[in-house]
């Protein structure tokens, strides 16, 4: 009993010093997350520049855009994907996928996003919703026939 | 007058025992496959790669080679478990794997004494980078999906750190009989 109690916390602690890494993985460790933190910065930059403001995409084109609900009003939008029609709804409490047409149904099961640099993605139907801010290039025509709100 | 078969030559023992060890690893790496599928997840593109440790031990105990296919062959046996087969789901997850596999080997090739941990760090990003790369190419081709790169490539450090640390724990223990 008392052998088995030890060959397992030697186990154990074999185990530990496995997860622990040599001196050159944590320096490995240590480069690749300031690099994330540093890409992470560089794209919160990117998303807090002008009013925050939902994109809905199908592919490369724009389908709407609307300003982030600030009072009670919703919007719902049907966006027109590859699959089908996916329900998108804007709210103060953030977006969310009210229905979509995929199989997986990961886009309905994420739930509200409220913050800047939300993305939410059904990529069965090609559709995805971001909030991030509103930029001069974000003037382009908007494609309206592709949605009904 | 006797006719004598040519007969293939008989496979010699070690390449049966690699096919195998192979199999076996194949099996256990459907089966993680398959077992993360039903875990909660984070997100469609987050995942532990768990089936990602059996990669690595088949990369030092059976070969690049055997690595590189059993990478693919897990993903296309597990997705055909799981019912995902030629489905988006499918192809990015065996973009995954397979830009996991390739940085794995590039590396095991070019640095003699790269650890399990450190191969495993790289082939998780490589994993990440490669499912989003897929999904911008064929799916979605908007890059503002990178939006949500960082908090996924810093979750995959912490899944690639595990997994490398499990790999060096069990790594001994298989290498040692195939010594004798």
């Amino acid at each position: 009993m008392n052998l088995l109690h030890q060959h397992q916390s030697s186990n154990q602690s074999s185990f530990l010093r496995c997860l622990q890494g040599s001196r050159a993985d944590q320096v490995l460790l240590l480069i690749l997350l300031l690099l994330i933190f540093g890409l992470w910065l560089g794209v919160q930059e990117h998303l807090n520049q002008g009013p925050p403001t939902v994109f809905i995409y199908h592919e490369q084109q724009l389908l709407a855009q609307y300003p982030v609900p600030q009072d009670e009003h919703i919007i719902r939008v049907a966006a027109v994907g590859a699959l089908g029609t996916s329900d998108i709804e804007l709210s103060k409490q953030g977006i969310r996928f009210i229905s979509s047409p995929c199989t997986t149904q990961y886009c309905t099961l994420a739930g509200h996003k409220s913050h800047v640099g939300s993305v939410l993605a059904c990529v069965p139907n090609h559709i995805m919703v971001v909030v991030r801010g509103f930029l001069e290039k974000d003037t382009q025509k908007v494609v309206y026939d592709a949605i009904a709100e | 007058m006797k006719q004598y078969i040519n007969l293939p030559a008989r496979p010699s023992l070690k390449s049966l025992e690699d096919k195998a060890v192979w199999l076996s690893f194949l099996l256990i790496a459907i089966g993680l496959h398959v077992f993360e599928a039903t875990l909660p997840s984070l997100g469609p593109w987050f995942k532990l790669g768990l089936a990602n440790i059996m990669t690595l031990l088949a990369l030092l105990l059976l070969g690049p080679q055997a690595a590189f296919f059993l990478a693919i062959a897990r993903v296309v046996v597990g997705s055909m478990f799981i019912g995902t087969l030629l489905t988006p789901t499918f192809f990015i997850s065996l973009a995954g794997a397979v830009m996991a596999a390739v940085v794995m080997l590039l590396l095991y090739r070019s640095f003699a004494n790269i650890s399990l941990i450190a191969l495993s760090l790289c082939a998780a990003m490589a994993h990440m980078l490669g499912q989003f790369v897929v999904v911008e190419i064929y799916f979605i081709q908007q890059t503002a999906l990178y939006y949500l790169l960082p908090p996924l490539l810093a979750l995959s450090c912490l899944s690639g750190w595990i997994n490398g640390a499990i790999a060096s724990y069990i790594y001994p223990s298989l290498s040692e009989p195939r010594r004798r």
